[in-house]
């Protein structure tokens, strides 16, 4: 490509096809939006599960890995766990600590326990030397409506990847459950669909914002921490599975804005405490850690500054329990 | 903000249009500069301050060199302005990287002790920035350029948008003189612009983006992954980094083209080099010439003797390879590039080895050089895209102690890629063929595209722009030069 000459050539040229220039770009852009859209049309794609296609390069990962060398650490959760924890970060600290594993986040965007079983037996085979499994008060809502909502769709780009841990049957809600049995043929455009082509920069919110968004999901918010949720029976199976296969686990209450930390009731506070004594000395609370906005993207993941700060938290837990 | 979002689009357009709205020189260069300035807050936010003191005060230094009369006051102001640009360099890509290096070699003497890193956040193109206004700085004293008198203009240029971030670094010496005509858009300079830009984000989103998802993998965790693996990322990763950074130069030279201003190249077809000297006149190339008018020329160049001119060399390369990052991969790259040169001086410069024997001019030849050359590129590159210096060992064993582990595919690739270049090498031997093969690949396509008729042009608009739509992935990351 010659630049320079391209640059010869147009310096020479007066104003007079400027419209038709305009024209031109105007019809181009405009037929290729068509083209790209009737292409989607047509292959009937969904574009809500190209957002969720991170599930598919989840198990692409565990087959990847399949090597059972014990040399990494996984970090699971959802999206907060995607915001929160940056891996690269953490690895160099590893690194420089002279510990030879590396560290991946697993995030799956609304992940819950009872979706995150299904991926147990992968985990297992994979043989990670440590899990790191990120969790907040959503994990244990009994607020089923939710998990219907984002569950549905969850398994059926993966469907006929998935490998039950024997014996995790019984521990699903019988809504996923049905959903992973049941047989799915859907379009998938491994390049992604249309919301997620548009860059999803998250600016740091101020205050006011973010008491909004809480007022505004309070429903969601009011949702009572259940003891008895399938989620939890679920949590629980997943934790003692990986530790009775010898796979450590440490499980981290991830910070959320002060604002939203207000406004989770004592009930829900009690019961998740509940959940958490179980576990004693492997649950790490860090619920509280930041107090201002701008470690938070919203209410409940954290922005670039506050994944920056956390991250290094994280890998000294690391190092603490590998050593 | 990114050349590759929407938001980037609707503020060129913005852009654009006020420019053409307003017809008077100083408002247009005014509405650049204010243009440029919220492009930079949008992508480096409360750092715009770091731009403006760099751009004040290697203002006020150039300024101060002009007026000075006497030969040791100028030099006073040169180092002076040579200094605080330098320093803003090094304290906020190189600060960090110092203390973790005095921590070493305290933990060496007493364990236990260390200096807190200060966690400074690098500011977004401030490589390049600082070393626009070193370059004018320079140009002053050596007379290159004179001062200029409107202090907007110089503001302009070195924050000049499309080249702000990541290049390519634009001299004072070529950018300030465009500025004392009028801006105006004509329909030739648009559509130059607009194929420009339209190649530049194919090559990023298309081939840059989805390239590097394979590259991160596996240079996530070399040691996970068979020789093959290793050799084929490093490959991949020559061409993400040359389609991420000459697509990001392409949309630069585009956007500064539409407002009628030239923007030097940037790359000029690198990887059908024959020699790494030549190499380097070819790939990122305003800051080879930088350092070369800069850094090589003021240490002495050719000009103090064989030794010293190997030791000048080797320098320029290393303090190139050190500008990248904060890292020794980026040392030790620049360091390996360095040997190189030096050997290609001493052994084709001065030696004068193969001179006589004609045959290495021909077409077969010069083919098996140029394969030798990217081949010693390449293993650099893999130097470059190391995460540590641990990877980087464990990636070199990977090689050397190459562990035949193919998979099925992996076979075929490798079959097929061993043949292809050794059909390309029986077919070099004809010169008809090398000739059509020539006039392929330097064929100026831009040119070609760009000066058709605007109803064949939409074509191009068309396929390229639905491309890009189809296949960029979801998730377009950042380019590899906005980190340095």
């Amino acid at each position: 490509m010659k630049v320079d000459k391209l640059i010869e050539k147009t310096t020479e040229s007066g104003e007079s096809k400027k419209w038709k220039v305009i024209v031109g770009i105007a019809v181009g852009i405009g037929f290729s939006v068509l083209l790209f859209t009737g292409l989607m049309f047509v292959s009937g794609i969904d574009d809500y599960l190209q957002d969720n296609k991170q599930i598919v390069k989840l198990y692409d990962f565990y087959d990847l890995n399949n090597n059972g060398n014990g040399t990494s650490v996984y970090v699971i959760g959802s999206s907060q766990t995607g915001n929160g924890i940056y891996a690269p970060k953490i690895n160099q600290i590893l690194n420089d600590s002279n510990l030879d594993v590396h560290v991946y986040n697993l995030y799956a965007s609304s992940d819950t326990p009872n979706q995150r079983l299904a991926e147990l037996q992968y985990i297992i085979d994979n043989n990670p030397s440590l899990v790191v499994y990120c969790i907040s008060y959503r994990d244990f809502f009994n607020f089923s409506a939710y998990d219907a909502s984002y569950s549905d769709e969850r398994f059926k780009l993966v469907h006929n990847r998935i490998k039950l841990h024997n014996g995790s049957e019984t521990y699903f809600s019988s809504q996923i459950y049905e959903d992973i049995v049941t047989p799915t043929n859907y379009s998938y455009d491994i390049y992604g669909g249309l919301d997620s082509r548009i860059a999803n920069n998250k600016p740091v919110l101020d205050n006011d914002t973010i008491e909004l968004q809480i007022t505004h999901h309070m429903g969601y918010w009011e949702s009572i921490v259940d003891v008895e949720s399938d989620n939890r029976k679920a949590f629980d199976y997943i934790i003692n599975t990986l530790n009775n296969e010898g796979i450590p686990v440490i499980i981290v209450n991830m910070p959320i804005h002060p604002y939203l930390s207000e406004s989770i009731s004592d009930e829900s506070r009690n019961n998740f405490q509940k959940i958490m004594d179980v576990y004693g000395d492997l649950y790490y609370d860090y619920e509280h850690q930041f107090a201002e906005y701008k470690y938070f993207s919203d209410s409940y993941h954290l922005s670039y500054i506050g994944t920056l700060e956390f991250s290094p938290i994280i890998a000294d837990i690391i190092i603490q329990e590998m050593s | 903000m990114m050349f590759t979002t929407p938001e980037f689009f609707i503020f060129l357009v913005i852009v654009i249009l006020l420019i053409e709205l307003i017809r008077k020189r100083l408002w247009q260069q005014i509405i650049l500069l204010i243009a440029s300035y919220y492009f930079y807050w949008c992508s480096s936010s409360i750092h715009i301050l770091l731009l403006i003191f760099v751009t004040l005060a290697s203002y006020l230094c150039g300024w101060k060199i002009w007026k000075s009369e006497t030969l040791k006051r100028k030099r006073i102001w040169l180092a002076v302005g040579t200094i605080i640009p330098l320093a803003v360099l090094a304290y906020f890509k190189y600060i960090d990287f110092g203390i973790t290096q005095i921590n070493n070699v305290l933990g060496f003497f007493s364990p236990g002790a260390s200096i807190p890193l200060l966690e400074v956040l690098l500011p977004v193109g401030v490589s390049f920035f600082t070393f626009q206004a070193l370059s004018y700085v320079f140009d002053i004293y050596l007379g290159k350029i004179e001062h200029e008198g409107k202090f907007y203009r110089y503001a302009l240029f070195i924050a000049f948008f499309p080249a702000l971030v990541a290049g390519p670094i634009v001299r004072a010496s070529e950018f300030l003189p465009q500025l004392k005509s009028k801006i105006c858009i004509t329909g030739a300079n648009l559509q130059a612009g607009v194929t420009l830009i339209i190649w530049g984000l194919f090559k990023k989103m298309v081939i840059a983006d989805n390239i590097g998802k394979y590259v991160d993998i596996v240079y996530a965790n070399p040691s996970g992954y068979p020789s093959l693996y290793v050799i084929a990322a490093t490959i991949l990763f020559g061409i993400q980094i040359y389609c991420d950074f000459s697509g990001y130069a392409n949309i630069a030279i585009g956007v500064g083209r539409i407002f009628g201003f030239k923007i030097p190249e940037n790359f000029d077809m690198p990887y059908f080099t024959r020699n790494i000297q030549i190499f380097w006149r070819k790939w990122h190339m305003t800051l080879s010439r930088f350092i070369h008018d800069y850094v090589y020329i003021p240490l002495g160049g050719n000009r103090k003797g064989h030794l010293r001119t190997y030791v000048n060399l080797f320098a320029s390369m290393v303090i190139c390879g050190f500008w990248h990052g904060a890292a020794w991969t980026f040392v030790i790259w620049g360091a390996y590039h360095g040997i190189m040169l030096l050997l290609h001086r001493y052994f084709v410069g001065e030696r004068k080895w193969g001179a006589s024997l004609k045959f290495l001019d021909s077409n077969p030849a010069v083919f098996v050089k140029v394969l030798i050359t990217q081949a010693l590129v390449f293993f650099g590159w893999m130097i470059f895209r190391a995460n540590s210096l641990s990877d980087l060992m464990t990636c070199v064993q990977k090689i050397i102690f190459f562990d035949f582990q193919f998979s099925g595919a992996m076979k075929v690739a490798v079959v097929g890629g061993i043949l292809m270049v050794l059909v390309c090498f029986v077919l070099s031997f004809n010169k008809k063929i090398v000739e059509l093969v020539k006039k392929i690949i330097f064929f100026d396509y831009m040119g070609y595209f760009s000066s058709q008729k605007v109803q064949y042009w939409v074509i191009y608009i068309v396929v390229f722009v639905a491309l890009i739509l189809l296949l960029a992935p979801p998730e377009t990351p950042e380019f590899i030069y906005f980190a340095f």
